[in-house]
């Protein structure tokens, strides 16, 4: 009896020795994490990656100090250039954890798929981060680092997580982006972050707006963030809040009384897609806001009048900026709403007749922006 | 027969779903789309049924012979010498599926979780588990299809995860690829469904009414069809077309995007469920090949002694290829090849000389006609 439980006892330890993989261990004292990296170009036309590399400073007692290092090394391809930064840093890189992922300005002025291909080739690497455009140089805003997030990695996800919070930039990760790439209906667009000041000991990291992509290229365009919000919306993409301030008139005194913030509780956006038999193409685009005042210093909002004086001013103001965004769309030929797509899906033949990239800045896009006051806080 | 082979209806129900999900569900949709585009999901529906079509073959031939299983049913109708031969061709692809399914399994795991693992050691884990399963009779294989098919349901639901990034847009204009490209996504479509070819072995051990039979066989065959088309339209949606073209395993791909909060990798955790299902088809293939070599050598009672020579043969084919991509993938093209003829192509050319001939079994008749 004894010696049959001895014998199933050994059977077992022996299969853990299969059970364990030794070939692909990955430890974690042997690893480098990467948690942020950028991109630039050289004006050789080399690729020049620059990392995060997060690690605590060992202190005699008590916690120790946390700090990260910035690394860049140049190379012919992306991988290149990390397996150059894999040899001055001690550890194997290890870029599975990556949080942000940003591109300099030269690099996105090209095509951008070529240096995000070891994203998507590699088992390993996080499809979740998130993917921005540099104004200047990746290197920039990733060796800038602000006093109380001392890790750019955490500091630059947070900033962008909360601009998709406030429905700036859309919620988008690197195989989204990847999937619109590849889209000949639909273009993406990607977060601008920009050092901001000149000055640089008080710039700070911050979120320019939103960089306009034709294909895989940046244009050079770009949304405010408040241009930002309202496409968006246009697009049913809001965000968990979406915040706007809006002057509503010229003439009162102080300037504060002339603005009105609101806060959209609902959107209701829809693509109206009309094609003539000769192929000629027009979208009428309305969107329906209910909004709810959060600041108006002027108040008086006591009466049906009132509400709907302001809901009309506002709509047409915001309907002036949606025209706005359209035309500067347009311009760039970014077909940031996807009308191509909807042109494949519903009227193929049309689409086959088209050269969508020639036809596009030309179609006839109307838009309208309803807003209706629904709340007013708690005081009238 | 002995008692320990004979499975219930609810069992073979079982098995047909484990044996049908295998290794093809992770690049179903991009083989589909390859031909059909975004109608790929039709390919699927009509695969099923086409699959249907050969089940109702299958069936009524292993009804005109209640008792016997094809090996039996073949040397009946062809005689000794052309039975022995066309029993050594089943045997052949028997054991050359269940290889391609080894290889085509460490190709995937290789690429996706275990990079630096010889490919040799994860095929030998899977032929390890499959022989010991197999050595046992009819009965411990359905129950143990039985208890890992609640695993099916976690597959669900991962992938229904995906429909929270859907866009459906990407499904339109329906029929756009037109009938001759969707019939041969449809091809392509069968090639993942397969396994239901085990009814031609296990039918003799089913209990009960040979309606029943058809009835589990089939509501396992729906239920299979639709569940795949299930994920070839999320798949479908969550791509954009162009994009799909590039992924060969698209339902993982969707899956590794993914974060909750608790873990990341949500694509190991379907593969590693995968992976039994991939196991569940390999184990009835060389189940139904030790069957068969029982048979040839007129011990059909004792299938088992012949498992772990099988196991090993098996292990070895599946190393032929090597780690060249290439040539895995034409394996499991010959595999598929080899599986129209002998799941639809035999079945129906027997179905026809039996009734040419009227053959069928003496003995009692079959107990509901």
């Amino acid at each position: 009896m004894i010696t049959k439980r001895l014998g199933q006892l050994i059977l077992l330890l022996g299969c853990l020795i299969f059970t364990a993989g030794c070939w692909d261990q990955r430890l974690f004292k042997e690893a480098q994490l990467v948690l942020s990296g950028g991109t630039d170009l050289t004006d050789s036309g080399k690729i020049s990656m620059t990392v995060s590399l997060p690690y605590v400073r060992k202190s005699e007692q008590g916690m120790g100090e946390e700090s990260v290092q910035i690394i860049s090394a140049h190379g012919n391809t992306p991988r290149e250039a990390r397996m150059n930064i894999d040899k001055k840093i001690p550890g194997n890189l290890d870029a599975s954890k990556m949080k942000v992922v940003v591109l300099g300005k030269k690099v996105t002025e090209q095509k951008i798929y070529p240096v995000l291909d070891v994203f998507y080739r590699n088992p390993k690497s996080n499809l979740s981060a998130l993917l921005a455009v540099a104004e200047g140089p990746a290197k920039a805003i990733l060796s800038k680092d602000s006093a109380d997030t001392p890790k750019v990695s955490d500091y630059l996800r947070n900033l962008l997580k909360s601009a998709e919070t406030s429905s700036i930039i859309p919620t988008q990760n690197i195989q989204d982006v990847f999937s619109v790439m590849f889209d000949p209906g639909k273009d993406f667009m990607l977060p601008l972050l920009s050092l901001g000041n000149v000055d640089i000991e008080n710039s700070i990291n911050n979120i320019k707006g939103l960089a306009i992509f034709s294909g895989e290229q940046y244009t050079g365009e770009y949304l405010t963030p408040e241009q930002g919000v309202l496409f968006q919306l246009m697009d049913n993409n809001k965000g968990r809040r979406a915040r706007l301030t809006k002057k509503i008139s010229e003439n009162r005194d102080p300037e504060i009384l002339n603005y009105i913030t609101i806060d959209v509780n609902t959107v209701n956006s829809r693509m109206d897609l009309k094609v003539s038999d000769n192929n000629e193409i027009t979208v009428d685009l309305t969107t329906d806001l209910t909004v709810k005042a959060i600041e108006y210093p002027k108040d008086q909002l006591t009466n049906r009048k009132e509400f709907n004086k302001l809901n009309e001013s506002l709509s047409k103001s915001f309907t002036q900026e949606a025209d706005k965004i359209i035309q500067k769309l347009q311009e760039a030929n970014s077909d940031a709403l996807g009308i191509g797509r909807k042109i494949i899906a519903f009227h193929h033949d049309t689409w086959e007749a088209l050269e969508w990239e020639e036809t596009y800045p030309e179609i006839t896009i109307n838009t309208k922006v309803n807003v209706e006051l629904v709340q007013r806080g708690i005081i009238h | 027969m002995s008692s320990g082979n004979n499975i219930t209806q609810q069992q073979l129900f079982f098995l047909v779903i484990q044996a049908q999900i295998g290794v093809g569900i992770l690049s179903l949709a991009f083989n589909v789309f390859d031909t059909a585009r975004q109608d790929g999901w039709i390919s699927m529906l009509v695969a099923g049924l086409a699959i249907q079509v050969a089940i109702v073959v299958i069936w009524m031939l292993c009804r005109r012979f209640p008792s016997s299983m094809l090996f039996d049913i073949l040397s009946r109708l062809l005689g000794k010498w052309i039975g022995n031969i066309v029993n050594s061709g089943y045997l052949i692809y028997f054991t050359f599926t269940a290889a391609a399914v080894l290889a085509v399994n460490a190709q995937v795991i290789k690429n996706w979780i275990l990079p630096a693992t010889p490919s040799w050691v994860i095929s030998f884990l899977m032929t390890f588990t499959g022989i010991y399963v197999c050595t046992g009779n009819l009965r411990v294989l359905a129950r143990f299809f039985t208890v890992v098919s609640v695993l099916l349901v976690v597959l669900f639901l991962v992938t229904t995860y995906g429909l929270r990034e859907a866009n459906f847009i990407h499904l339109f204009p329906i029929g756009e690829a037109g009938g001759m490209k969707i019939l041969s996504g449809a091809k392509e479509a069968i090639l993942a469904i397969l396994g239901f070819d085990l009814l031609l072995v296990i039918y003799p051990f089913v209990q009960g009414k040979s309606s029943g039979i058809l009835k589990k066989v089939s509501l396992a065959n729906l239920l299979v069809t639709l569940f795949y088309t299930y994920t070839i339209v999320i798949t479908l949606a969550y791509f954009s077309p162009n994009e799909l073209k590039l992924v060969p395993e698209p339902i993982i791909y969707m899956l590794k995007t993914f974060e909750f909060p608790v873990f990341a990798r949500v694509d190991l955790v379907f593969l590693s469920i995968w992976l039994v299902s991939v196991a569940t088809s390999f184990m009835i293939y060389l189940f139904m090949a030790s069957k068969g070599i029982a048979y040839m050598f007129h011990r059909s009672e004792k299938h088992y002694k012949f498992v772990p020579w099988l196991g090993g043969m098996v292990f070895i084919v599946s190393l032929i290829p090597g780690n060249d991509e290439l040539k895995v993938s034409a394996m499991s093209t010959y595999a598929s090849n080899l599986s129209f003829i002998f799941t639809m192509g035999i079945p129906a050319f027997l179905l026809i000389i039996s009734y040419l001939f009227r053959k069928k079994e003496n003995e009692v008749k079959a107990d509901d006609n």
